[in-house]
């Protein structure tokens, strides 16, 4: 008995510092340029999530959280990479965007911004809260709000992308905390999540393809003929 | 009492005479990994050595500052051994006499002197580098202000030895996020502060690349010693903070003897090697970064660290 306290203390504690590393990969994700790498972070962001939500599964003596888990390393950990890495070509994969929209330095204030907040809109919740949910409920929110920023701010298709899932893991960061009982909503949103990669990936292919770039914020004009016939009609 | 200043002494020696071997071993372990066969580990000494032994070169034009900055450099790093833990848990003699923030002080007045010897030969590249090693710490220096801010918020104290202490004795903060953040962020100060690969390239030899090397392109004979020297320690220096005072609080002496204390040279110099393992995955691994992408690095290490205060109050 003793020693099955030790050992959950231990786990409380090891959630703990999952809990920093995935704070800390949210805000490198939000600052990587290179779309390899910013998969190769959610990738490992996915990983943390599942195992705290082991962690928290065998504390709350629940399999649901397990079963979480192990969808979360199905669907993010495996199926999405290795969607992303089929339907874009390397080229798409290796894209640099080399100037975001705000600068690197003003982003991180901007996510030190978020994570005041979100601890200063969580901490009236915490009162006798134990220490698992005092981890994931405010780092979860926090997650969420950066995924949201980065989402807001990149230029790219594929980052954009691997943002909107950030959100999703930082959401259910929060959620496995707070409830036990979220496999069916992780099963429904692992696969949408997919669902959605796929999609995305191939219009960002076709996109590819057509206009030759993936950067979102150059697709002002609606089509390249109109834009070529609008520059000759000024040139007349 | 005696004792205790002999002991402070010893930690000295020790940082003074294994420093060339740590960064022997660092240089030796990335060639390794990088599939060369590397010089040999005790290559600093033989520099060290060579370099003492030759004649010395200095500018007519220059001031005093050029001929004291090497002496200043080589020993501010001893002075902050004489303040942290390097192989006793219990304070030492000099131990009450600053805390970290003192070291941080200690260890900038060494790079200052430097900054300004380099200039003061009035070489362009001197002048490069004192600018670019300027840029790096002042934005280095808030990241230290506030890992010292967040270590006092948890230990209640800055003084490395009871820092130390805490960790050991509370091992639920030893497990909080807050302290894995701050050791996160330290790593990346480290690296910065004795320009090592994200910042800088300590093996490049291409002058305009340079950041801290350039500092030490107008220096010859023993004054390059010194300064050489000084680097190694200092790098020493850090790391001990980091290994005996954050992440591996255990294995230092306990007890007032002899036997304790060559134990703990051993398990310190385990802990070394394995950081420096670490050091050389970071550095061959990952490239090194344009001048101006390095303030984007050392932000990551500050949003790190002021992280890990905000952090602090909610875990205990």
């Amino acid at each position: 008995m003793n020693q099955l306290m030790v050992v959950n203390h231990l786990l409380v504690n090891i959630n703990s510092v999952i809990g920093a590393l995935f704070l800390l990969s949210a805000v490198v994700l939000m600052t990587q340029r290179q779309a390899q790498a910013v998969l190769r972070l959610f990738v490992r962001q996915s990983i943390l999530l599942a195992v705290s939500a082991f962690i928290l599964g065998w504390l709350h003596h629940s399999a649901e959280l397990m079963i979480v888990g192990l969808i979360t390393i199905v669907a993010k950990a495996v199926l999405i990479p290795q969607l992303l890495t089929r339907t874009l070509g390397p080229d798409i994969r290796s894209r640099r965007e080399l100037d975001f929209i705000v600068n690197t330095p003003v982003s991180l204030l901007i996510a030190l911004g978020m994570t005041v907040l979100s601890y200063f809109f969580v901490a009236p919740l915490l009162n006798g809260a134990n220490q698992t949910i005092a981890v994931n409920l405010p780092v979860g929110l926090d997650v969420l709000l950066i995924g949201v920023y980065t989402l807001a701010v990149r230029r790219e298709a594929v980052p954009q992308m691997l943002a909107m899932m950030a959100i999703d893991n930082g959401a259910f960061y929060a959620g496995i905390a707070i409830t036990t009982s979220s496999a069916i909503v992780e099963l429904a949103a692992g696969l949408e999540g997919v669902m959605v990669v796929l999609i995305a990936a191939i219009l960002a292919r076709t996109l590819a393809q057509r206009v030759g770039s993936t950067e979102v914020s150059e697709l002002t004009h609606l089509k390249e003929g109109e834009r070529i016939g609008e520059k000759e009609g000024e040139s007349e | 009492m005696a004792v205790h200043i002999v002991f402070n002494l010893c930690q000295v020696l020790v940082v003074l005479l294994l420093s060339p071997f740590f960064r022997g071993l660092l240089t030796r372990i990335e060639e390794r990994m990088q599939a060369k066969r590397g010089p040999s580990v005790w290559q600093p000494y033989y520099d060290l050595w060579k370099l003492f032994h030759k004649d010395e070169v200095v500018s007519t034009q220059s001031t005093w500052i050029f001929r004291f900055a090497p002496y200043i450099y080589f020993v501010s790093p001893l002075l902050v051994t004489l303040l942290i833990p390097v192989l006793t848990d219990y304070p030492l003699f000099m131990a009450f006499m600053g805390d970290m923030v003192a070291a941080g002080f200690i260890l900038s007045i060494g790079a200052f002197f430097l900054s300004l010897a380099a200039m003061d030969a009035g070489t362009v590249y001197g002048f490069m580098g004192s600018s670019r090693t300027r840029m790096v710490s002042s934005l280095v220096e808030p990241i230290f202000i506030i890992v010292f801010f967040s270590v006092s918020f948890a230990a209640n104290s800055t003084i490395p030895y009871i820092v130390q202490a805490h960790w050991v004795s509370t091992p639920a903060a030893f497990y909080s996020p807050t302290h894995l953040l701050i050791v996160a962020a330290f790593i990346m100060i480290i690296l910065a502060e004795t320009g090592r690969i994200p910042v800088d390239n300590p093996a490049g030899h291409f002058e305009l690349a340079m950041i801290d090397e350039a500092r030490t392109l107008e220096f010859s004979g023993p004054s390059l010693a010194l300064v050489k020297w000084g680097g190694y320690t200092k790098f020493m220096v850090l790391s001990i903070v980091l290994l005996n005072v954050l992440v591996t609080p255990w294995g230092l002496a306990s007890h007032l003897n002899g036997i304790d204390l060559c134990a703990a040279i051993v398990r310190v110099g385990l802990k070394l090697t394995g950081f420096v393992v670490l050091v050389a995955i970071v550095e061959t691994s990952l490239a090194k970064l344009r001048l101006f992408r390095i303030p984007d690095f050392l932000g990551v290490a500050f949003v790190t660290a002021v992280i890990a205060m905000i952090v602090q109050p909610f875990h205990f």
